[in-house]
């Protein structure tokens, strides 16, 4: 071939030039193959993470739900065989033939669902989450670090390790969990460890004392102090005492009222002390939402279809995906256990044996006060505590963080507790105030672990009594039923004994009487068994009528959950476990069905547009329900909200700085006293009344529905105006969920749109126990897993499904799925 | 042209080919599968530099181009079939992760990631392999 016109001597350029260009390629190959492996700034690493290979394409299902003919799998580190039966939800029924075979099977078979989840909320707790996610983990690692979880934990671990009942099942469980985690590829690591590009780490005891201790803390580490303190320093002190009395009269206590205590305590008087916290620390910032707690009920078998006790529970915490419960059948010689166990801990934590169930809702008592210091000087080393300064004990501890240098993080800590904040830091969550001593029962060694051990194999509500009595921290309600007709509720946990009122504000640190006094005796703690009512329930309320002489708390959760489950129990002779799934899905609301005859009656013949016409006459259809496509529960909700902004809002402040009052106390002055001052705007010459100030919410709520809703009322459907969101445990986009689904705070199904039932269980006990269950998400925690939220759909409906609960490994279902023999390797 | 003798031409670079084109695309193509089981996700290089180097019937342009196909090729389909075993829920995951409308746009992202490193490494197996056949006929 020939060259033509200018061809040649450009192409003699591009000889001469041959090795220039060569070396100008390799250099930009090398360029973009180092910036597609690495991550900068938000972007990930691209070229790994869409590899089909080995990145985020890569589909590493569980092991086990392959289906198939029964198999064998050889593990290193058990002792005998142990039989796994996978049903058709990849429910997994572990038969083994001793404890330690059991609970390293259960470890071996979590981490193939969970492992990422369990590694996650450990470093979470241990604040060390800047190692895999670099500095976007700093507040969080800054937080746990100083909260002191890591040596809670540390504390705790030894405890346990020196108790009979755990030590062996905490050990036991850290060895499956690494056998599970010695036998990945790179290939099958669990999804999140590929997108984030870190590695699995060891298991030990400690991180599952870890795992107990942030569930404690999720469910006791709430504070109102500092929201109560700012709504008190804007009122004045009889104006304080009538919106926030300590005693809010609407209640229906767990402990049915009238109880007599058969003790005769007389609990310490509050000292007289002028104590005010330094205003500067109050300035606002925003709020966590409140939680909205769990559910618990039974009747015994005088109120029961199948004359045997009938169970029901259904706990609620934040929705995440992968789901915060693990469902597991463990059995073995010594027991025989159905439940919702915690990804990461041995046992079962929320469940039925053959004999007995337990049920738990969280206490709710007030555990952790908040103390201000006097210190000697500006530098803050010494501080005053009964008259003698004592040092401030400092410590700097390192923070490493990924893809940068480790930081030191000066953490203080005085004989009352830690010191979160500086008073020149920004707290990660809004409750926690700064430069103040946080004290926590939280915090001591103890635990927990040992009363879900012993319940697991518990056969009697008398065994059931004995296993709770060494729980600590989160206090709770233990409901327990036997298959001898023996029900019985228990408020229980490690309670300081207090004045009344002591810790609701914050406390002066300076001095000893502001002090615990002391824990209140086990046997003194509020209980039930077997009530002439038939029924125990509780659903987080107080636990305990005035005559009660302790102070466990204030203000506990609203009543209206408790007042409307003892409602339905009431209704009926005999209860059937199918009347108890209903209940579960109940969506009524006490405050709607109580307020809104009043808020209708209060704008009867005001003058109102077309709008607000249909809005008040979709009301007055609606069945006070908070069902997914209700448009009546939307206005309701809204006008309420709007009217509680109109009364307090204005007056205190935003109620995401502010506490506003109790909700008994508001929709007390609602129905009792339209002509309240609390109604008067006192920026206005007006004296406004109830009807004012409900006319124009009902005008400003129809206006913001009609903003964010569209202009039809038809369409202001429930769901849409309060969606309910799944975010994923790491708030990773695109891994959770959004869903169609009824509920609000004050309905037995309670849902406040990131919060609500997040597991449900209901148990008929006889011989052989049959019991009905589900969850939101699935038993995997594998993203691109049919298993993942498999779950969902039905949980969303308010179905549950029967569980396969079986009586031994040669049980026939047509639900099993596949059987692995698990052998010694 | 074969290895050792000057390269003088664009037109010297549409070598005459030992296989048939079909037969060397497929080569290739399973050059790119095993190089994704058994290597980093770079590994895709390997492959891609051999392809332009040792041999296309087509000239530069054409042999970075049937490469780049020929990546995006090995890794969309890899893709595909793992996001149908997972029942369609990877490709929506990741899109959602990444903020993407679609799942369509993954596959897009993934294919466009894998031709634009693989045909880099084509042009740079040309150009390798015209340096050093020059280099050789220079020193006979």
């Amino acid at each position: 071939m020939s060259l033509q016109g200018t061809e040649m001597p450009k192409f003699a350029a591009l000889r001469r030039h041959l090795w220039i260009r060569i070396f100008v390629a390799l250099t930009v190959l090398v360029i973009l193959t180092t910036v597609l492996s690495h991550r900068i700034g938000d972007m990930p690493e691209l070229g790994p993470l869409l590899s089909p290979y080995h990145g985020l394409w890569a589909h590493a299902p569980s092991v086990f739900e392959a289906s198939g003919r029964a198999e064998r799998l050889k593990v290193a580190g058990l002792k005998n065989r142990v039989e796994l039966i996978v049903d058709a939800d990849q429910v997994k029924h572990l038969f083994a033939e001793n404890d330690d075979d059991l609970y390293f099977a259960q470890g071996y078979v979590t981490a193939s669902d969970r492992l990422w989840q369990m590694d996650f909320l450990t470093r979470l707790a241990g604040g060390r989450l800047s190692e895999i996610i670099g500095r976007r983990g700093l507040e969080f690692d800054r937080f746990f670090l100083r909260l002191g979880l890591s040596t809670a934990a540390k504390e705790s671990v030894q405890l346990m390790l020196q108790d009979a009942v755990t030590s062996s099942a905490l050990k036991a469980y850290a060895d499956g969990v690494n056998a599970y985690i010695a036998s990945l590829t790179l290939a099958r690591l669990p999804f999140e460890y590929r997108l984030l590009g870190h590695l699995p780490e060891h298991w030990t005891p400690e991180r599952t004392a870890l795992l107990m201790k942030l569930m404690a803390y999720n469910l006791s580490g709430h504070s109102l102090e500092l929201a109560l303190e700012r709504s008190r320093a804007r009122l004045s002190s009889q104006d304080f005492d009538d919106l926030f009395p300590l005693d809010l009269g609407i209640q229906d206590p767990i402990i049915p009222k009238g109880m007599k205590w058969g003790f005769n305590t007389k609990p310490p008087q509050a000292p007289i002390s002028e104590f005010k916290p330094d205003l500067k620390r109050l300035e606002p910032y925003p709020a966590p939402n409140p939680s909205n707690g769990s559910n618990n009920w039974a009747v015994t078998g005088k109120k029961s279809s199948t004359g045997l006790p009938i169970v029901a529970n259904d706990v609620h915490l934040d929705f995440q995906l992968p789901s915060l419960w693990y469902e597991i059948q463990l059995v073995s010689p010594t027991q025989n256990v159905y439940g919702a166990a915690l990804p990461g801990a041995p046992g079962v934590v929320l469940g039925f044996n053959k004999s007995l169930a337990w049920a738990v809702t969280n206490g709710g008592s007030d555990v952790l006060d908040w103390y201000e210091l006097r210190y000697r000087d500006e530098k803050k080393l010494e501080y005053l505590y009964d008259g003698e300064f004592r040092p401030v004990i400092s410590t700097e501890t390192p923070i490493k963080i990924r893809g940068e240098k480790a930081q030191a993080l000066l953490t203080r800590r005085t004989h009352l507790g830690p010191i979160i904040y500086e008073d020149s830091e920004t707290p990660l969550r809004a409750s926690i105030p700064k430069g103040l001593v946080m004290h926590w029962a939280g915090l001591e060694a103890s635990n927990e672990l040992k009363t879900f051990l012993l319940l697991n194999r518990s056969t009697s509500t008398t065994e059931c009594r004995e296993a709770i009595l060494t729980f600590q921290t989160p206090a709770q309600n233990f409901l327990c039923a036997d298959n001898r007709d023996d029900v019985g509720l228990w408020h229980n946990g490690r309670f300081p004994i207090r004045w009344k009122g002591q810790g609701r504000l914050i406390l002066d640190g300076s001095t000893a009487a502001t002090s615990w006094q002391g824990w209140i005796p086990r046997e003194e703690i509020p209980s039930v068994r077997n009530p002439d009512r038939g029924f125990v329930s509780s659903a987080n309320q107080l636990p305990a009528d005035d005559y009660y002489p302790y102070y466990l708390g204030w203000p506990f959760e609203s009543p209206y959950r408790g007042m409307r489950i003892n409602e339905l129990l009431r209704e009926k002779s005999r209860l059937t476990p199918q009347d108890f799934i209903s209940i579960q899905n109940d969506t009524l609301s006490i405050p709607a069905r109580e307020l809104k005859p009043v808020l209708l009656d209060a704008v009867k013949g005001a003058e109102l547009g077309q709008r607000e016409i249909a809005a008040l006459e979709a009301l007055k259809r609606w069945d006070d329900r908070f069902d997914e496509e209700s448009v009546g529960a939307t206005i309701f909700d809204a006008w309420f909200e709007k009217l509680k902004v109109r009364m307090w809002g204005e007056r205190l402040g935003e109620s995401k700085y502010y506490m506003h009052p109790p909700l008994p106390r508001t929709i007390k002055i609602i129905r009792e006293e339209p002509n309240s001052k609390w109604f008067d705007n006192p920026g206005t010459p007006e004296v406004e009344t109830l009807r004012d100030q409900a006319v124009i919410a009902l005008n400003d709520a129809v206006a913001d529905l009609g903003r964010r809703l569209g202009r039809d009322v038809n369409d202001w459907k429930w769901h849409k105006a309060r969606p309910t969101m799944f975010s994923h445990v790491a708030k990773l986009p695109g891994l959770g969920e959004k869903v169609t689904v009824r509920g609000a705070a004050q309905s037995v199904f309670s849902n406040s749109g990131g919060h609500g039932p997040v597991w449900k269980l209901v148990v008929a006990l006889g011989s052989k126990p049959k019991a009905w269950c589900v969850y939101p998400g699935g038993q995997s925690g594998d993203p691109s897993s049919l298993y993942y939220n498999n779950f969902m759909e039905p949980w969303r409906k308010g179905e549950l499904r029967e569980v396969v609960y079986l009586l031994s490994a040669k049980d026939a279902n047509p639900r099993l799925f596949r059987q692995w023999h698990l052998e010694k390797q | 042209v074969a290895f050792g003798e000057a390269v003088k031409s664009p037109s010297d670079l549409r070598f005459k080919y030992p296989l048939a084109p079909w037969v060397h695309h497929g080569l290739v193509l399973a050059a790119f599968f095993v190089s994704g089981v058994l290597l980093p996700w770079w590994g895709i290089l390997v492959p891609a530099i051999l392809a332009g180097g040792l041999g296309s019937a087509a000239g530069i342009g054409r042999t970075r181009a049937i490469t780049g196909a020929l990546g995006a090729l090995s890794w969309v389909v890899v893709a595909f079939v793992q996001d149908v075993a997972a029942g369609g829920r990877i490709s929506s995951r990741i899109a959602a992760l990444m903020g993407l409308p679609s799942s369509i746009f993954i596959y897009v992202l993934t294919g466009a990631l894998a031709a634009m490193i693989s045909a880099l490494g084509a042009a740079i197996g040309r150009l390798i392999f015209v340096g050093l056949s020059n280099r050789a006929a220079d020193q006979e």
